[in-house]
């Protein structure tokens, strides 16, 4: 049986937006999922699909490589209503927390 | 001075998101002028921001129970809930080079036309950054963006007399969200025009304030106008977009 692990990150920041990440790992360390939702704006819109579209399937376990896609992503996107830095670290948060799970779950 | 062309309709939610969409698109190309649309949507409808889970923005089994249909906006925000009798929608449809670059001034510059629409009918309504109109410190106005190929498409709502009950019944708001506003339901934060002046308002007097609102706040020469023959095909090619499953849940 395939063991799914599920992350979640809720943010608002003061005077901004509302942010709700969700990842879902599965017993190899694959994304198998990374949800972005809220009441941001971002131009381009479809950069946030992007993010998640390229994320699916990736291993954490190369996690500076995931870092640098992000980076690269967030790096050509306006986010308004959250400040790009919270939203980056926060995605990147959650990447290595599925990480750290992951591995201690394989190693049970 | 500025020239609009001023475009009054009503539609369905997939009408309406679909023509907004177009409008952008074909002003984009010099297919149409910079244009204010003022419209109703019938029947009452949700929409959500083009990033919301509908399951965390919406209380999908009211809505069903009051056959109030949802459609997923092509702009983020959050969800609103348009009550065919009590709220009147506006878009405005302009090159990029006419409103400030920044997107917050952007979202004030463009949204001056509600909140001196709300004065005009006696409401002290004033601009609260990121993207509301508020009198007395409760929203009446939301307004929400995008930016496409030198083109902004900015559409917001005007709360005249929309039934509040419905809407705190239809729309969800992560807890989290309200702690931050300092208010415990969405019911709390929000206000119409009528509930303010303490009488009714009606869609003419709306409307009207709308128009005026727009025209005095922009410097704007209102131009009033028909869809073109090009628009009304695009919104056919895209309304199939805005119907489907695929899109509204594109975020469940």
């Amino acid at each position: 049986m395939t063991i799914k692990l599920t992350f979640e990150k809720e943010y608002k920041e003061p005077k901004g937006k509302y942010l709700h990440l969700k990842l879902i790992v599965n017993d190899k360390c694959c994304i198998d999922d990374i949800v972005i939702t809220g009441d941001f704006f971002a131009y381009p819109p479809e950069n946030i699909d992007k993010l998640s579209l390229m994320l699916k399937g990736l291993t954490l376990l190369n996690i500076d490589d995931l870092m640098k896609r992000v980076e690269n992503i967030i790096k050509n996107t306006e986010i308004i209503g959250i400040n790009s830095r919270v939203f980056k670290e926060l995605i990147l948060g959650l990447l290595k927390e599925g990480l750290k799970e992951c591995q201690r779950a394989k190693e049970k | 001075m500025i020239k609009l062309r001023l475009i009054i309709d009503e539609g369905d939610g997939a009408y309406n998101m679909a023509l907004d969409e177009a409008m952008l698109i074909l002003r984009s190309v010099n297919a149409i002028p910079d244009t204010l649309r003022l419209y109703i949507f019938k029947p009452s409808t949700i929409t959500i921001g083009y990033f919301q889970s509908v399951n965390e923005s919406v209380n999908e089994d009211f809505i069903k129970s009051r056959r109030i249909p949802i459609v997923r906006r092509p702009t983020g925000g959050g969800a609103v809930y348009h009550d065919t009798y009590g709220e009147i929608t506006y878009s405005i449809i302009i090159s990029e080079d006419k409103v400030p670059r920044d997107y917050v001034e952007s979202f004030k510059f463009l949204a001056k036309g509600v909140i001196r629409a709300a004065r005009i009918l006696g409401a002290q309504a004033e601009f609260k950054p990121l993207n509301d109109g508020v009198i007395a410190g409760k929203k009446f106005s939301g307004q929400a963006q995008l930016r496409r190929l030198g083109v902004v498409l900015q559409h917001g709502t005007f709360m005249y007399a929309t039934d509040i009950d419905t809407l705190a019944q239809s729309l969800l708001a992560p807890k989290l969200k309200l702690m931050h506003k300092g208010v415990r339901a969405i019911k709390e934060r929000v206000i119409t025009i009528s509930n303010y002046v303490g009488r009714k308002i009606s869609r003419d007097e709306a409307l009207e304030a709308l128009i005026r609102g727009f025209s005095e706040a922009l410097n704007a020469e209102l131009i009033e106008d028909s869809l073109t023959e090009i628009e009304l095909q695009l919104v056919s090619s895209l309304k199939w977009k805005y119907l489907s499953k695929a899109w509204t849940y594109l975020r469940p």
